[in-house]
């Protein structure tokens, strides 16, 4: 009898517990994911590396960049066999130093791959890569009106993430540190901020540099991470692809299911009562 | 402009492209370089010219034509 109370009752709570999971999807514009790691298509070493990293990293949404065809050098088919597989591109605004810059890049992604989500991204420092809060909002606003599915690379800063969202952005992409910097989540204390306010989705993009950081993302209440540099330049990016796929999974079932509180002094684990008494 | 003399057209600020056809179009030009793998946009004079127009969008002499692919990127 006792068995089979707790055999019932672990049994209900395997049920809660996939219930919580396996209704856990990412929704962005008109899009449901099942995977909250997006990836980016830089710096891997070659296209079939490329495509086995991503697909063993499950994501859904990969992001790309466009620019002048090389017309003297051979053509760069590396995103041939990507955009062939139908995965949701995500192309970038990259190299844009200003709104008007990123708007047209906008319209020539949309001509060029047929989609209407644009990573906005304008960043007029080459050095440290800082996205223009000022030209990314105004950029945002004007996509918008235009039909796009915006989600801009913004700074870990709250208000504007808030502008943003106001103006009809699908997601916010806040940084955690400068882009390829793997320097992690050094804008925590505001991703923070962001997550408690945001009514979008909070997708961390750049500096994650380590599988940890993104569980750490995802632990906090982030709803997807953005990969690339981390993936790509490592020794073995299929094997890494896979390890940041197990962290983001981990992070969000870790905040799925609640993490426990922190306290400055110790909560012992087992009694303390003198086992001679 | 006098029809005999061949119009030249700039593509993407490389390469000087000479046309004595003066019907020539957006397609031609990137039919000639072999350039299209199916993801290319196009601009004329940064008028951003949709897949469709093409074949019609016929070029001026002095046209500046820029052609974009999309590359790995993040």
């Amino acid at each position: 009898m006792v068995n089979s109370l707790s055999l019932e009752k672990k049994s209900t709570d395997d049920g809660l517990l996939n219930d919580t999971f396996a209704n856990d999807k990412l929704i962005i514009g008109d899009k449901t994911f099942q995977s909250r790691l997006f990836t980016g298509t830089g710096k891997f070493a070659n296209s079939e590396l490329m495509l086995n990293s991503l697909k063993a990293s499950h994501s859904e949404l990969v992001t790309m960049a466009l620019k002048r065809v090389d017309i003297a050098g051979k053509a760069d088919d590396i995103l041939k066999p990507l955009i062939a597989s139908g995965i949701n591109l995500l192309p970038n605004t990259s190299g844009a130093k200003n709104a008007q810059d990123a708007i047209f890049a906008a319209k020539l992604t949309r001509e060029a791959l047929g989609t209407n989500w644009i990573k906005l991204e304008i960043h007029p420092d080459p050095k440290y890569l800082m996205p223009d809060p000022i030209e990314t909002l105004r950029a945002a606003e004007y996509l918008v009106k235009e039909g796009f599915i915006v989600l801009p690379y913004m700074h870990a800063d709250p208000v504007l993430a808030k502008r943003l969202e106001e103006v009809g952005c699908a997601a916010v992409m806040p940084l955690g540190s400068p882009i390829g910097s793997n320097k992690g989540l050094a804008s925590r204390d505001f991703l923070e901020i962001i997550i408690e306010q945001a009514s979008v989705p909070v997708v961390v993009d750049a500096g994650i540099g380590a599988p940890s950081d993104a569980a750490l993302a995802m632990e906090l209440g982030a709803d997807a991470v953005l990969i690339n540099t981390a993936m790509a330049v490592s020794h073995n990016p299929v094997a890494m692809a896979q390890a940041f796929a197990m962290a983001v999974t981990a992070g969000r079932q870790a905040y799925l299911a609640g993490l426990a509180p922190k306290y400055q002094h110790a909560i012992a684990t087992s009694p303390l009562t003198g086992f001679l008494d | 402009m006098n029809d005999k003399l061949p119009i030249k057209i700039m593509v993407n600020q490389a390469i000087e492209m000479n046309f004595i056809d003066h019907q020539t179009t957006v397609k031609t030009v990137l039919n000639e370089l072999k350039i299209d793998n199916g993801s290319m946009a196009v601009a004329v004079n940064n008028d951003i010219i949709p897949k469709q127009d093409w074949e019609q969008c016929v070029l001026n002499d002095g046209d500046n034509v820029n052609v974009f692919g999309a590359i790995a990127g993040g």
